[in-house]
């Protein structure tokens, strides 16, 4: 079976430029994310974690777009630039992150019911317990128990 | 004065903008007013030095308890 061009998926050509497209207007910077490249949980996931640094402000594009408003608060030090692309990098790091929840997510549930509903078992320090309380203790043959002024004495 | 800020439905929740703007409502004079699929909230008397920091805040509020929501909702589910 051979592949056409036609089926192949397209590829970004060497030319094209791969950059993130924002513009700013000197307070803050603003782009759009696609929800077809990044799900809704991973943009969330990643401005929760920049609404500590800046103003962010999500806005509805289109059906599949979201944009990505970020003003930096008076007391930051970080460029409209830099914003743009630390926002970017963890979009990718939250995609990544709720990829691996949802591939995963089966095998916590397995555990936790594991944890939750096996019948329980008697830890090993009670069993310990148990087990020196049956026990006789032997007579002390080198008279290790008897004080040693009776001993001497 | 401020320019009104609209809030859609499908990446803010309606309760976590109403929730902020009770939250808020020491600090700015805030009406909301919802429409298809989205809330608009509109500032009035607003404070001339801090007031458009203010509602700068305000956004990010809404935002956090939405996604704050979003989040005790799929952990419940």
């Amino acid at each position: 079976m051979t592949t056409t061009d036609a089926d192949a998926p397209e590829q970004p050509s060497a030319a094209a430029p791969i950059e993130l497209d924002y513009s700013t207007d000197g307070a803050q910077v603003s782009f759009c994310v696609s929800e077809s490249l990044f799900s809704l949980d991973a943009i969330y996931g990643a401005a929760y974690l920049f609404v500590d640094r800046c103003w962010v402000f999500l806005s509805r594009r289109s059906e599949s777009e979201v944009g990505v408003h970020l003003k930096p608060k008076p007391d930051g030090e970080a460029s409209l630039d830099s914003l743009a692309g630390e926002f970017a990098n963890e979009l990718l790091n939250q995609s990544m992150r709720v990829r691996i929840a949802n591939s995963t997510s089966s095998l916590r549930e397995y555990y936790m019911a594991r944890a939750f509903f096996t019948a329980p078992v008697q830890s090993s320090i009670d069993a310990l317990l148990a087990e020196l309380d049956a026990e006789e203790l032997e007579e002390d043959e080198l008279e290790i128990s008897v004080p040693w002024e009776e001993g001497d004495g | 004065m401020a320019d009104p800020v609209t809030f859609d439905h499908s990446l803010y929740s309606p309760s976590s903008v109403e929730s902020a703007a009770s939250a808020y409502s020491d600090y700015l004079n805030i009406s909301l007013s919802v429409d298809e699929g989205k809330t608009t909230a509109s500032f009035t008397d607003l404070d001339e030095e801090h007031g458009l920091m203010l509602v700068d805040a305000f956004c990010n509020h809404v935002l956090f308890e939405t996604i704050q929501t979003r989040r005790a909702e799929e952990v419940t589910a």
